[in-house]
């Protein structure tokens, strides 16, 4: 199983490194580090998975064909991400020319929670209730070759339950599980952990970045604590940041403990520098929020647009609270068109 | 108005009961409000989150979510609030003021701190030993070595929720959708026969085979504990196996390798 976690990984990480440079570059954002890379290409792989599945599953596209669509197009982002080797080569030249700045004991402290969650995760399991229809969800994409066409907990065919059809995360897994060759369930259980944690973290780090840039020590100290407030957080079963260790796998879980901080990253990079690189970033992370669960639909306008309200009141700008909407405009559409689907 | 404020208490609660993190998420809050000197941080750390509250335990915005994502789901407004930025940047910016060793004994007090003040996640309570790479009961794995592949089955509910995870090939005759069926008595469908049945400690074969063979059951799992009215040799059903916990019986058409499953609902 270390090979398979190890090959995902790599996959995931280092697509998403690449992709992330591709944006970068069309974006002109430069210098912003190797982890920034990841956390982009991230919000661009999900947004992109939402923008083929949803109009490939209306159109009772099989599985296969949507693997096929999809990972030419990240592909193609790949391959300009590494068309952007100066970036990268430069970006890398500063990560390791500043990496005593990483060496703090705040870092230290941070790395071993980590290690540890990670270690006491893989030994142990949470029974999730609701595996039994996301996870089969996966399953049967993998094995029917259909997406969304059956009812995964039984099997049987059905018509699309309109509360799931925008919004569907498993098939990023079962999209992973293709090129490993691994279970969508043992996927979703075993694997995801060791990437959706890292990459919440990887979140928390950039957020200590942009709030202490000028003292490293306390960005150790910072991620330290976000570490420790995830592994002793009250009330299991509904609070956000608990998700991250229980069901990291779960879009809902993945929602709150990985994109929401995600979005708070975009939003403190927008109210330091209004550009529009910052907000086309924001935008492109509320559309895959919309990937992750419906409740993304509802919840990134709801946060993004109390924070921009905020800003732009003390701002005084008009255009800033424009920009916002613009941002939100990806879930506003979905929004309406799932309300249009449930009623 | 009433019932809204019961179930935003009922679910802020259930998120911040047990531990100490909402009054250091306030002492926090304040902390960002008066220290910080960054006015967009300021707002986001500290403002945003107390907005947020707000809107939680505000009627007018209150009832509007209730009504858009369900009442029973209200408790996800909190996942906005970013606890998981605002505690530690508190914690830091009082950290901020001191140097050298100072500063590393009051961040190990700190941390101390949040550990006393939350509960851990990574607890026995909640998670148990895994003991195969599905992160499965073991019961299931060892039921799916026996079940072969491609087959329409019914099961008992322990092994419901799991076991197509474990073999997506297992079409069931019916999910959780079936745990609704509970306590009916009246006007009830054949499926809702079967369930119920099912469910029975001793179960009355004279009902449940002919059921079962309409539904296309090819295998039919049963806790161990289960005593049964009738043969099933009757139905056509044999015993295929048996371990420490649950009695397989096959349907005796069955072939080794044929398809089974069931499509249509």
């Amino acid at each position: 199983m270390r090979l398979e976690i190890l090959l995902t990984a790599v996959i995931f990480f280092g697509g998403t490194f690449f992709s992330g440079y591709a944006l970068r570059r069309v974006l002109k954002i430069k210098g912003e580090g190797l982890l920034f890379s990841i956390i982009a290409g991230t919000a661009l792989w999900w947004a992109l998975l939402e923008l083929i599945l949803v109009p490939m599953t209306m159109r009772f596209a099989s599985f296969r064909a949507l693997t096929f669509v999809y990972s030419i197009v990240l592909v193609v982002t790949v391959l300009y991400g590494v068309y952007c080797w100066k970036d990268i080569i430069e970006d890398g030249r500063r990560f390791f020319c500043r990496a005593k700045e990483y060496l703090t004991p705040g870092h230290a402290v941070a790395f071993l929670l980590i290690i540890c969650q990670l270690y006491f995760i893989h030994h142990h399991m949470y029974l999730e209730w609701d595996d039994t229809y996301y996870v089969n969800l996966a399953n049967e994409a993998v094995f029917s070759n259909k997406i969304y066409w059956v009812y995964p907990e039984t099997g049987t065919f059905v018509d699309f339950d309109k509360r799931y059809v925008l919004s569907l995360w498993p098939i990023f897994y079962a999209w992973l599980s293709r090129f490993t060759g691994v279970l969508p369930t043992i996927m979703a259980h075993t694997i995801m952990p060791w990437l959706m944690i890292p990459l919440a973290y990887m979140v928390y780090g950039l957020i200590a970045e942009q709030i202490f840039s000028e003292e490293r020590q306390l960005r150790g100290m910072f991620l330290s604590m976000a570490v420790l407030l995830h592994l002793f957080m009250s009330g299991v079963h509904t609070s956000g940041l608990t998700f991250l260790s229980i069901t990291p796998w779960v879009g809902k879980g993945v929602l709150a403990a990985v994109l929401f901080p995600m979005l708070f990253y975009w939003l403190l990079r927008t109210a330091k520098e209004n550009r529009i690189s910052n907000w086309l970033l924001l935008g492109i992370t509320c559309l895959g929020g919309c990937l992750l669960s419906s409740m993304g639909i509802m919840l990134s306008p709801v946060f993004v647009g109390t924070a921009v309200c905020l800003l732009a009141v003390y701002k005084k700008s008009v255009r800033y609270l424009l920009a916002g909407i613009g941002a939100c405009l990806p879930c506003i559409v979905l929004g309406i068109y799932y309300i249009y689907l449930a009623h | 108005m009433k019932d809204f404020f019961e179930i935003a208490k009922t679910d802020f609660m259930a998120t911040f009961a047990g531990g100490w993190l909402f009054p250091l998420l306030l002492v926090m809050v304040l902390i960002i409000i008066w220290k910080e000197e960054e006015w967009h941080r300021k707002i986001l750390a500290g403002i945003l989150p107390a907005v947020l509250l707000a809107v939680y335990w505000c009627p007018l915005t209150g009832m509007a979510f209730m009504r858009l994502l369900g009442e029973n789901v209200y408790w996800r407004i909190l996942w906005l609030v970013p606890l998981g930025v605002t505690i530690p940047y508190g914690m830091c910016l009082l950290l901020k003021r001191l140097q050298g060793i100072w500063r590393q004994c009051a961040f190990l007090f700190l941390m101390v701190l949040l550990a006393f003040c939350g509960s851990s996640v990574l607890s026995t309570e909640w998670f148990e030993p895994s003991t195969n790479i599905y992160k499965l009961p073991q019961n299931v794995i060892d039921i799916c070595e026996i079940l072969p592949g491609n087959i329409h089955a019914m099961v008992s509910n322990r092994l419901m929720p799991y076991i197509r995870q474990c073999d997506p090939t297992i079409t069931l005759a019916y999910g959780r959708n079936a745990l609704s069926f509970n306590g009916m008595t009246e006007d009830l469908f054949d499926n809702q026969i079967m369930y119920l049945e099912a469910q029975k400690p001793e179960i009355d074969v004279d009902v449940l085979g002919p059921l079962v063979r309409d539904e296309g059951c090819t295998f039919l799992v049963f806790s161990l504990s289960r005593t049964y009215v009738g043969d099933w040799a009757d139905y056509g059903y044999r015993e295929y196996a048996v371990n420490d916990e649950f009695r397989v019986f096959v349907d005796e058409d069955y072939k080794e390798g044929q398809d089974t499953r069931k499509w249509e609902d």
